[in-house]
């Protein structure tokens, strides 16, 4: 029997009847065969073709004990926030190595709002909470989907079922909009811990709301964060959901994340991997009902050794829906991208009109990149486009600046910000949210500490 | 000012400039005209730095220095400045950070401190009102969506903010309509002075009727084939380029023809 699957077989012994809702039958009877799944199927491997330039071996030989609910490091406010892209956030939730933590928390979402801990859902009110959406992740065993459907998660999210006791969860009623951003922070505060942050979010008709989730270490040393979210959007509902990633150098960060957007609805999705030894997204997004729209953005940007890979599927299951998406990846030093962008149109989806790009900035000789966008396509009145890039900066923008004065390093910077700067189009760029995010790039893009003196 | 002696120049193996000699004073504006395909963006490209020309011969001397031998930014810090034939969009950067970098990098160059943000704003506002542009375009993405008439104001913009000693104005009228030539006209005879050179590279003779040159050049086959004055653009106007017989193309297009 594999490592792994001994480790979190004893996590599971140690830890189950502490499990929030622990004792409910049903809940007892979900997180036991989801643990069986995992027992089964062990970590997702190479050989399957959804893992093959992703190798989870590292997490195979070591794997970390989940983090307890009261982190021996509980980091301080001012810790928290100063990492925060938000600091002034009037909607702040924190969670802590996976837990909910009340005090590092404050919003003034109105009455009916419902935004904080999973956990205390499940504790309080198990059977109210038991469309888990998750479920989903059980019934499908390792055989691969059917044509024309998306995968359902893999054997390392069904982890969170089993083990996860916390996440976030927010529930806006028909009708409210929330113009504040809510931001939601996921902060790796033990070394050496696994996370399991299960979060729903659900919006009901016409309800709109800005999510912003940062996730981001607080020591220097290895960590593995696994996510799972499920996003539900009503009729006519906006959601725009920002993803901020930078863990340290030595945490892995995994993020299974699946939407349904029913008609009209919309999802504006923005994920920024910045940061991490090893991160993979995986984003599901199912067009269920007319009218709906999806755009995804995406940035990552992998430098040393880190490896970052995001596997995206739009399924577009009814007709007169729009998708537009936007990978785009910077790959420097040794650094390797993973892009794999399916789009299914569904027999019936007639007026679909589905966009996907993927374009890539390789800036040494050692990166690496791995792109291939897949469209499958069932119906015959449909508008699909996709195709990737894979190229070095554009001499023609390096000529134009430094015929304006700067110098060849300055114009590369500046040239490679550009870039990535495309993936925030949907971010006011005078707004502080841009101003922050700006400033994480800097950091991580070469020559861009001199690049932040300009816009002071 | 400027000086270009016996001036030749290959792009991959193939020679584009065939011994250009040319002398640019203080205080003058020049044009050079010529059919497509004579070199004159080839010039004005080698004459601002750009990378992909082989120079083969000759000197260029600016302001008693060899300028061939700088690189593309000192020339542009030491006050050489190209307005694009096709300027380059550059997504993410807004215009007026472009701008506040050229105009430090011109000043430190020149010994003088940097402009702080307050002064910077009001002199770059003043200067958009001028050109007749919308403020808003200076927190727009360098010439991202721009019309080609928006790009053309947009260069002029950055010329006038940089104030260069030697302006070199790469088919800056083509793409426009009488409105917006009027206003880029405006902004080059703004900058005209004693102290000051500026060298327009145009197919037709349209932009002179608004900026009136000093000397007018035609340039056919890496040559210098004919100088004079204002005449001259004239004279091109009315007869095309193929009367000018040796070195000029005989399928030379007639200036001023509808495209």
């Amino acid at each position: 029997m594999s490592q792994a699957v001994t480790h979190f077989q004893g996590e599971f012994a140690r830890l189950a009847g502490s499990l929030p809702g622990a004792g409910h039958p049903v809940l007892d009877g979900l997180r036991a065969a989801a643990l069986a799944r995992f027992v089964r199927e062990g970590l997702p491997g190479i050989r399957q073709e959804d893992w093959k330039y992703t190798s989870l071996a590292s997490l195979e030989r070591r794997p970390l004990p989940v983090a307890a609910a009261d982190a021996p490091e509980m980091p301080t406010l001012s810790a928290v926030v100063a990492q925060a892209v938000l600091p002034d956030a009037v909607h702040r939730l924190v969670f802590v190595d996976g837990h909910f933590a009340p005090s590092l928390s404050r919003h003034t979402l109105p009455a009916g709002v419902r935004a904080g801990s999973l956990a205390n859902r499940l504790a309080d009110q198990p059977d109210g909470s038991l469309p888990f959406a998750v479920d989903r992740l059980l019934a499908a065993s390792a055989a691969p989907a059917p044509t024309g459907v998306p995968a359902a998660g893999s054997s390392l999210a069904v982890l969170n079922l089993a083990l996860g006791a916390d996440g976030f969860d927010l529930h806006i009623p028909a009708g409210v909009v929330i113009d504040a951003p809510i931001l939601v922070l996921f902060v790796s505060a033990s070394a050496e811990t696994t996370s399991l942050p299960t979060s729903h979010i659900r919006l009901d008709a016409g309800a709109r709301a800005t999510v912003i989730e940062q996730h981001f270490t607080l020591h220097e040393g290895a960590s593995l964060t696994s996510v799972v979210e499920r996003i539900t959007l009503a009729p006519a509902a906006d959601l725009h959901h920002i993803k901020v990633q930078h863990a340290n150098s030595k945490a892995q960060h995994v993020a299974d994340t699946e939407a349904t957007v029913a008609a009209n609805a919309q999802l504006h999705s923005l994920v920024l991997a910045l940061g991490g030894q090893l991160a993979r997204e995986d984003l599901r997004i199912t067009l269920a009902e007319s009218g709906a729209h999806a755009d995804l953005d995406g940035l990552y940007l992998a430098r040393g050794r880190m490896h970052l890979d995001h596997h995206t599927t739009v399924h577009h299951a009814s007709p007169t829906c729009t998708s537009a998406q936007d990978y785009r990846g910077i790959l420097d030093e040794a650094g390797r991208g993973v892009f794999n962008g399916r789009v299914i149109v569904a027999k019936d989806a007639q007026h679909t009109d589905a966009q996907q790009h993927n374009a890539n900035l390789l800036l040494s000789e050692n990166a690496e990149i791995d792109t291939k966008p897949q469209l499958e396509i069932f119906a015959d009145d449909v508008k699909c486009s996709h195709g990737a890039t894979i190229g070095q900066l554009d001499p023609a923008e390096l000529f134009y600046l430094r015929s304006r004065g700067l110098d060849e390093t300055a114009a590369r910077s500046l040239v490679t910000f550009a870039f990535a700067a495309r993936a925030l189009h949907r971010i006011d760029s005078l707004s502080p949210l841009f101003a922050a995010l700006r400033t994480l790039l800097f950091a991580r893009l070469p020559g861009g500490s001199a690049l932040e003196d300009l816009t002071r | 000012m400027l000086e270009i002696r016996n001036l030749t120049a290959e792009v991959d193996g193939k020679a584009i400039l065939k011994g250009i000699d040319l002398t640019v004073q203080a205080g003058e504006v020049h044009a050079i005209m010529g059919p497509n395909g004579s070199g004159k963006s080839t010039l004005s490209s080698i004459l601002a730095g750009r990378d992909g020309y082989t120079i083969t011969g000759g000197t260029v001397t600016y302001q008693g220095q060899d300028l061939l031998a700088l690189p593309a930014e000192e020339r542009a810090r030491s006050g050489v400045f190209l307005a694009f034939q096709y300027p380059v969009e550059i997504p993410g950067v807004s215009n007026i950070y472009l701008l506040k970098a050229a105009v430090n990098a011109r000043r430190r160059h020149i010994g003088l401190p940097e402009l702080d943000a307050m002064d910077f704003l009001s002199l770059v506002r003043e200067k958009v009102k001028f050109m007749e542009m919308d403020e808003s375009m200076l927190y727009r993405a360098v010439n991202e969506g721009f019309s080609g008439g928006e790009k053309k104001r947009n260069e002029i913009l950055q010329m006038i903010m940089l104030e260069p000693s030697l302006a070199l104005l790469d088919e800056t009228d083509s793409g426009l309509d009488i409105d917006a030539l009027k206003v880029v006209s405006k902004g080059v005879n703004s900058l005209r002075s004693p102290d000051r050179a500026m060298i327009l590279v145009t197919h037709y003779q349209r932009l002179l009727d608004y900026i009136t040159p000093d000397q007018v050049h035609v340039l056919s086959a890496g040559r210098i084939v004919k100088s004079g004055g204002p005449e001259l653009a004239h004279e091109l106007e009315r007869q095309g380029y193929a009367w000018l017989g040796d070195g000029a193309p005989a399928r030379g297009t007639a200036p001023g023809a509808a495209r």
